[in-house]
């Protein structure tokens, strides 16, 4: 047994993955839990992927979850969901949002990505409960566009995984994020959290 | 007795190690950045705010090693921090600490990038600690990462040799939870106490001074088989057992429970891997039928413990790299483990193994409005003029300006350690290569390593053209400042040194200094650089700071770059402009023109000027 819950976050450089990994980790020192995080974040700066593994339990080891082991995988890109499906357990929670953001090299044909519909293909064979959301259009709903990341932590909270309750994953938001950006992610967190409740779970 | 109430906290592993690090007092911590590492010397500036902690990013490794190995002998712990990389640049004055010995706890913090994911190679530097004769110990996670620190100072001083710390990106980057401890004053007394039979390194004392370091490992080797950082969990015996160090040993822990075999397989774990703790790893191996090897990069304690087993008529089975069931490169992770055991045991532990998506790297950029974008064009313009076609050799160095290579602009030809370029630029031009020879090194890496090469470019004569792309800050690594910044570690103003100052000082005649947002001046100077290259070096500055420093001071200020835009009418899709490899330039699918994405488009207008019908503005 692995233990615990284990959740791989993913996107592309600014999309604020480390900073919703460490909103996680917070929210689970704060309930006294013992929580690890491994993140590749290689060139984040320049249009490079992000991804965050963070392990959440009694006592975790080690900072990287096993493929196909994982408990939910929130993924603020499609094409770095493709990528890192395979970490996603049979039947696990896939909450991916509804962008697609190709690398310059595609638009010259030099590197060819798949298009979205083969996208939903590569997703499709784990059995995943599957939730697609619009985490950016929701985000410039809550006011400001730099909080897709919350919206995906509200939905990921209102799918009950998680070891603590929403409310409380909220106060840690507030807590981390600037005071400026306060309201525009307790609204977007919400946001997040009615659009799991929307997709009739 | 009284119950202290530790505080938890979330931490990086570069965050640990610096809290460490201050917990230790330590008084001199010298740095050049380099990733995974170049957080660790930022949180030590942060942790020692008011503090009398000397903080510096030097100008290259070996000589933030010599500043704290000078601290060392003056009796204060002083720290030197760098990637795997810089170790190797270290390496020469480290060498030497050995036979003179340390007063003050001195570390080197070496990270080390299996994979590797963001260097240009992914040695083991345990060797450098195994070649140098010095102590080595390694972590296993953030929290681990902050004690072993402390420990780590204790043994160093108790020795009498350096420490050289190695972590690996996964604990630098990775975060875990973290108690803090008390935090001891640096000490404020410097004491150099004169002792040339030592500190003067000549052949004779040398020759003395080299048996005392091998005593002193002896006494090391006492000394750790003591320690509780070698630590034997689980059963007394089993018919399997591992002994794993570094981040490994969690894997090892997470695949034995994974498979249910934790209560059944004993676990030596290690974090102290210079010198080896022979006794305990006798016992270990003493008490199992088979012993597996986990540990990343090269077999360092795999060998050793092949050397005990044989001295000792030991005939435990040992598994590792040498049985060819791990690998000597690229991370491990719980599935290798699982696998490795899957092929010791003969059982088949893997977890079904999904269909792994073949899904092409994302292909890294230069930043929107990035200078160095602009100084490319330029040189390839310059170039496609000066040799009528695709001629000429472009030698790229270590920096954000690697981005070059990727396609679409695809400008550099090489990109192998810092101050390369110059240096095989010149050993090109010597070869009688007789394409035009560019070599494109950054500000921070010619301070770094680039200057003697180009005063040997300079007395070799040798026929190439220097583009210096300065952007004033040390950027790939996290906007660092170098010595053309104009500020310290601490943020206070000090000199600038200015490159072209320095090319000058050579004797260089050619020098030019151009704002690569101007295409065309760039393009002028660099044809007229080409030109004189004959006989010698010629030189460009290309300079423009950094436009994420730009837009940082912009934002504190209240003020917004104004975006350009693409006029969807005069558009013919040439898509010339994407060709830039600008990320502030999308594509729109449908109607196939380009758009400007403008919350990242910083206005630098490089895409208009390349735009051949002046449809961006």
């Amino acid at each position: 047994m692995l233990g615990g819950v284990n959740v791989v976050l993913t996107g592309i450089g600014g999309q604020g993955v480390v900073l919703a990994s460490r909103i996680l980790g917070q929210a689970s020192i704060r309930a006294g839990l013992d929580v690890k995080i491994g993140e590749t974040h290689g060139l984040a700066q320049r249009e490079g992927a992000v991804c965050s593994h963070v392990r959440i339990g009694k006592r975790v080891n080690s900072m990287l979850i096993p493929h196909h082991m994982g408990d939910a995988i929130l993924s603020l890109e499609l094409l770095e969901a493709a990528r890192n499906v395979h970490y996603l357990k049979e039947g696990g929670l896939l909450i991916v949002n509804d962008k697609i953001r190709y690398p310059v090299p595609h638009y010259l044909g030099e590197v060819t990505y798949p298009p979205k519909r083969e996208i939903e293909k590569i997703l499709s064979p784990y059995n995943a409960k599957l939730h697609v959301i619009r985490a950016d259009e929701l985000s410039a709903k809550a006011g400001n566009p730099k909080t897709a990341n919350v919206v995906m932590l509200g939905a990921l909270a209102q799918s009950g995984i998680l070891p603590f309750s929403s409310e409380f994953l909220l106060s840690v938001v507030k807590d981390l994020v600037p005071a400026k950006a306060l309201e525009a992610n307790a609204k977007a967190f919400r946001l997040g959290m009615s659009a799991l409740k929307g997709k009739g779970k | 007795m009284v119950l202290q109430y530790l505080k938890k906290v979330l931490m990086t592993g570069n965050d640990a190690i610096a809290r460490g690090l201050i917990e230790a007092g330590v008084r001199v911590a010298a740095a050049y950045p380099g990733t995974p590492s170049s957080e660790l010397l930022k949180s030590v500036i942060r942790f020692s705010e008011g503090s009398d902690v000397h903080v510096e990013w030097a100008v290259n490794e070996k000589v933030a090693f010599e500043v704290a190995f000078a601290a060392s002998l003056c009796d204060l712990r002083s720290v030197a921090i760098m990637k795997h990389l810089g170790t190797h640049w270290a390496l020469d004055p480290l060498a030497v600490s050995a036979v003179t010995g340390v007063k003050g706890g001195l570390l080197v913090v070496s990270a080390d990038d299996p994979g590797p994911q963001s260097s240009q190679s992914s040695a083991d530097t345990r060797n450098h600690a195994k070649l140098a004769h010095i102590l080595a110990a390694e972590p296993s996670d953030p929290m681990d990462a902050k004690q072993l620190v402390k420990h780590s100072f204790t043994l160093s001083e108790k020795v009498g040799l350096p420490l050289l710390f190695r972590y690996t990106s996964r604990i630098a980057h990775g975060s875990g939870v973290v108690p803090l401890g008390e935090i001891s004053k640096p000490n404020k007394n410097p004491h150099f106490e004169r002792d040339p039979s030592r500190f003067v390194s000549i052949a004779p004392n040398a020759r003395r001074n080299i048996p005392k370091t091998f005593e002193k490992l002896d006494r090391a080797e006492q000394l750790v088989s003591r320690d509780p950082w070698v630590r034997r969990e689980g059963p007394e015996t089993g018919k399997l057992g591992i002994i794993a160090c570094g981040v490994s040993y969690h894997y090892v822990k997470d695949a034995l429970s994974i498979v249910g075999m934790e209560n059944e397989v004993p676990v030596l774990r290690l974090s102290i891997s210079n010198p080896i703790p022979k006794g305990p790893i006798l016992d270990f191996i003493s008490a199992v039928d088979s012993a597996v090897l986990v540990e990343e990069l090269d077999p360092i304690i795999e060998r050793e413990v092949f050397q005990i087993a044989h001295l000792n008529g030991v005939d435990t089975t040992i598994y590792g790299k040498g049985t060819g069931h791990f690998s000597p490169y690229g991370e491990y992770n719980i599935d290798k483990v699982l696998d490795a055991l899957s092929g010791i045991l003969g059982l088949d532990f893997r977890i079904r193994r999904p269909r792994m998506n073949k899904i092409e790297r994302r292909i890294p950029q230069m930043c929107a409005g990035c200078g160095h974008r602009g100084a490319y064009i330029s040189i390839k313009g310059a170039l496609r003029k000066f040799t009528r076609g695709n001629g000429g050799v472009v030698l790229g160095d270590r920096g954000c300006y690697n981005q070059g290579a990727n396609p679409p602009l695809r400008a550099i030809d090489t990109a192998i350690a810092m101050g390369s370029s110059i240096a095989m630029a010149v050993g090109m031009a010597k070869s009688g290569v007789e394409e035009p020879l560019v070599a494109v090194i950054g500000d921070s890496t010619f301070f770094h390593g680039g200057i003697p090469p180009l005063i040997d470019a300079w007395v070799q004569r040798a026929p190439v053209v220097v583009a210096i792309l300065d952007n004033r800050w040390t950027c790939m690594t996290g906007h660092e400042p170098n010595p053309g910044t104009g500020i310290d570690a601490r943020g206070n103003p000090a000199p600038v040194v200015y490159p072209e100052k320095i090319v000058k000082g050579i004797g260089i005649d050619f020098v030019k200094v151009v704002d690569p947002y101007d295409i065309r001046s760039g393009e002028e100077a660099m044809t007229e650089a080409l030109m004189n290259a004959s006989s010698g070096p010629s030189v460009v500055v290309f300079r423009r700071e950094c436009p994420l420093q730009v837009l940082r001071s912009m934002r504190k200020e209240g003020r917004t770059p104004a975006p350009l835009r693409i006029d969807q009418d005069e558009c013919t899709s040439c898509l010339v402009c994407i060709r830039t490899g600008c990320p502030a330039i999308d594509l729109d699918l449908t109607s196939g023109k380009p758009l400007i994405i403008e919350e990242k488009c910083t206005g630098c207008t490089i895409c208009a000027q390349v735009c051949p019908v002046g449809a961006i503005s």
